[in-house]
């Protein structure tokens, strides 16, 4: 036996009003921070082995770090930026994560 | 560096030879640099932090550090059997790096630098300067950092990029 209808009509069920969920969890940032010893050379090779930069944009990001101090190196999923701080904490980088702006 | 010899074997190991006996006793003492025990500076240089809230960092230091000592472990062990080779003749010593080994050996020299820049407490202008290093302790330090970037870069310089 099926339910009365609530819109009166036969076969015909009206579904309560619903609000779509957007809270996408928040983007983090990967940062890769300056220090005074790390060969420019080696944190260009490591940006491209960990994220796949081509060595135009690997060097690009290193040149910032060494410039600036530091350089958001990636942004994305929590989890992924976990892997990449992790990856490149294996290679010795001054690495953090931070939220970043939605 | 004036005097080596660098050269490809027929399986793409790297062969460095004429080595002098400065560089060679400064190679034989990496494994050493890389040892668990190492000072508190040091630890933390090669393994930071990666930012957050107290309860964050622990669970970092909880979950990641063990694998990330052991990386650093087979890398120190690499370049400790790699080490076995540094034969020393009339003309100066050799050494002979696997290709497959190329990684570890960058990462150990890595390591190597950073953990007496931590101690030494090494500076961009150190790094940077010119003068020769002063004649004591940290002066060493500085010329080890040195000397093992000019191993590091040449490893780099022949490694494939990915």
């Amino acid at each position: 036996m099926t339910p009365p209808s609530a819109s009166g009509r036969p076969g015909v069920t009206l579904e309560p009003e619903t609000v779509a969920s957007t809270s996408l969890a928040p983007p983090w940032n990967v940062i890769v921070h300056d220090d005074p010893v790390t060969l420019m050379v080696y944190v260009t090779m490591v940006l491209r082995r960990v994220f796949g930069y081509s060595q135009e944009r690997a060097y690009e990001l290193m040149m910032e770090v060494h410039k600036l101090g530091r350089s958001i190196v990636w942004t994305g999923a929590k989890e992924q930026a976990e892997l990449y701080v992790h990856k490149l904490h294996a290679a010795q980088l001054l690495a953090s994560m931070e939220p970043g702006v939605r | 560096m004036n005097g080596l010899s660098l050269r490809r074997d027929a399986e793409g190991a790297l062969v460095v030879s004429r080595i002098p006996p400065l560089l060679d006793a400064v190679l034989r003492e990496l494994p050493s640099l890389l040892s668990p025990e190492q000072p508190e500076s040091a630890k933390k240089r090669l393994f930071p932090d990666p930012g957050g809230d107290p309860a964050a960092v622990e669970e970092w230091r909880r979950t990641q550090h063990p694998e990330l000592f052991a990386l650093l472990a087979d890398a120190r062990s690499v370049v400790e059997r790699d080490l076995v080779s540094l034969k020393t003749g009339r003309l100066g010593s050799r050494l002979t790096i696997p290709a497959q080994h190329a990684n570890a050996w960058i990462s150990a020299l890595n390591a190597a630098r950073l953990a007496l820049g931590a101690v030494h407490e090494v500076t961009a202008a150190d790094m940077e300067s010119e003068a020769e290093p002063p004649l004591d302790e940290r002066g060493w330090a500085i010329l080890r950092i040195h000397l093992y970037a000019w191993l590091q870069a040449t490893l780099i310089d022949a490694a494939p990029p990915a």
